[in-house]
């Protein structure tokens, strides 16, 4: 069986553009998080479940919401619910979720 | 037409007004053309909303056992869309609805169809002359338990529901229900904005709950429990009101907005994950039991 990612396939310069994004994405939501939990944003585990991190459902459809208007996409309201920490979340984004 | 005085177990009207009279051009900027405000149905997951909803309307008119020329009782008619729809399939029934919602009684009053009466009535306090063929009530159980009540009394708030509904239903008749039910949560869980900001007054019931009411009254033929179709359309409501937001603003305040904008997000993730469900269930009742003779 082909174990190959869809990414795994692009091209270097277009995988380092996900990447780019992927990290983007990655640092608006450490931001976003640290800034409503009052915390510093290099505390904010990005492995760390959102539930674990300490945001309750109301803050993290808030956060989806944010962040779909960042994007300029709408995000479904329970995505937070299927990808459930900063890394899973930024990855299925750039992946195409 | 007359308000009722403050239920003692369910949302008072005050309660009820406060969620569905924000303003009926408002819903209409988001709800389907019908004004169906409870989760569609979805028999084939191309259909586009309206259909989903009317697909609804149809499981509920069809549980209820209505035919030509009966009568149908609607418990929290909302804007009278299953009524309607009930009349376009039986041009001779009739229907009357039953809402704690000012907004709604004058929506359905100003369509002017003779076949249809609403009142501004809460349930406990409707004493037909007849009993009904017919009985649905879609999205109204929701109403029926304060958040104060105890588990006992919350039951028997509901088994009130059913006794009403057995004095008032011909014993050929049907029920057809539909409610929210807490799934994987409890009452603690409650969100504080849910209940303060958007149905003040209410709590929800477990399946359990509903299943204990009707015991020895009513027995459950059919049951579906539906949550991904309410999360379906709570997307396409969500998506609506998004794509109208200037208008929404317009007409109640971007406070408002938000607070709808983050209650139906809410309500998205819920379904989603199971923490609510969305029942259907119809009814009918049992035969008046004889009690066993007693052996030895």
């Amino acid at each position: 069986m082909n174990q190959m990612t869809a990414t795994s396939v692009l091209s270097p310069s277009v995988q380092d553009a996900i990447s780019d994004q992927q990290d983007r994405i990655v640092q608006w939501l450490r931001q976003y998080i640290a800034d409503v939990l009052s915390l510093p944003p290099n505390s904010i585990d990005v492995e760390a479940s959102f539930q674990q991190i300490g945001l309750d459902s109301s803050a993290a459809v808030g956060m989806t919401g944010d962040l779909g208007d960042w994007l300029g996409r709408d995000l479904d309201p329970a995505i937070a619910y299927d990808h459930t920490s900063i890394s899973a979340l930024s990855r299925a984004l750039v992946e195409g979720a | 037409m007359s308000a009722s005085s403050t239920l003692a177990a369910g949302a008072s009207p005050a309660a009820i007004q406060h969620h569905y009279d924000v303003s009926n051009s408002f819903y209409a900027l988001w709800l389907d053309r019908s004004m169906t405000y409870s989760s569609a149905l979805w028999i084939d997951p191309s259909e586009d909303l309206e259909t989903a909803q009317r697909n609804k309307l149809d499981w509920h008119i069809d549980r209820s056992g209505l035919g030509a020329g009966q009568r149908l009782l609607d418990i929290g008619c909302g804007w009278g869309g299953l009524m309607r729809r009930a009349l376009d399939r039986y041009p001779d029934a009739s229907c009357l609805g039953l809402t704690l919602s000012q907004a709604q009684a004058d929506a359905i009053e100003q369509h002017g169809d003779e076949r249809i009466e609403v009142r501004l009535e809460n349930w406990e306090h409707h004493q037909p002359e007849q009993p009904y063929d017919a009985i649905v009530s879609v999205g109204a159980f929701e109403h029926f338990a304060r958040l104060d009540l105890s588990p006992e009394e919350k039951i028997a708030a509901y088994r009130r529901f059913f006794e009403f509904c057995l004095r008032n239903l011909r014993l050929s008749g049907r029920i057809s229900l539909q409610s929210i039910t807490y799934e994987n949560s409890t009452r603690q869980q409650f969100s504080q904005f849910f209940a303060e900001e958007i149905f003040p007054e209410s709590d929800l019931p477990h399946l359990g709950e509903i299943s204990a009411a009707a015991s020895g009254l009513f027995e459950i033929t059919e049951l579906r429990n539906d949550r991904h179709h309410y999360a379906n359309t709570l997307r396409q409501w969500l998506k609506s009101l998004r794509d109208n937001k200037l208008q929404a603003i317009e007409l109640v305040g971007e406070t408002k907005y938000r607070y709808y904008e983050k209650y139906l997000s809410l309500m998205v993730v819920a379904f989603h994950t199971g923490t609510m469900n969305l029942t259907r269930l119809s009814l009918r009742p049992l035969p008046k039991s004889t009690p066993l003779a007693q052996i030895g």
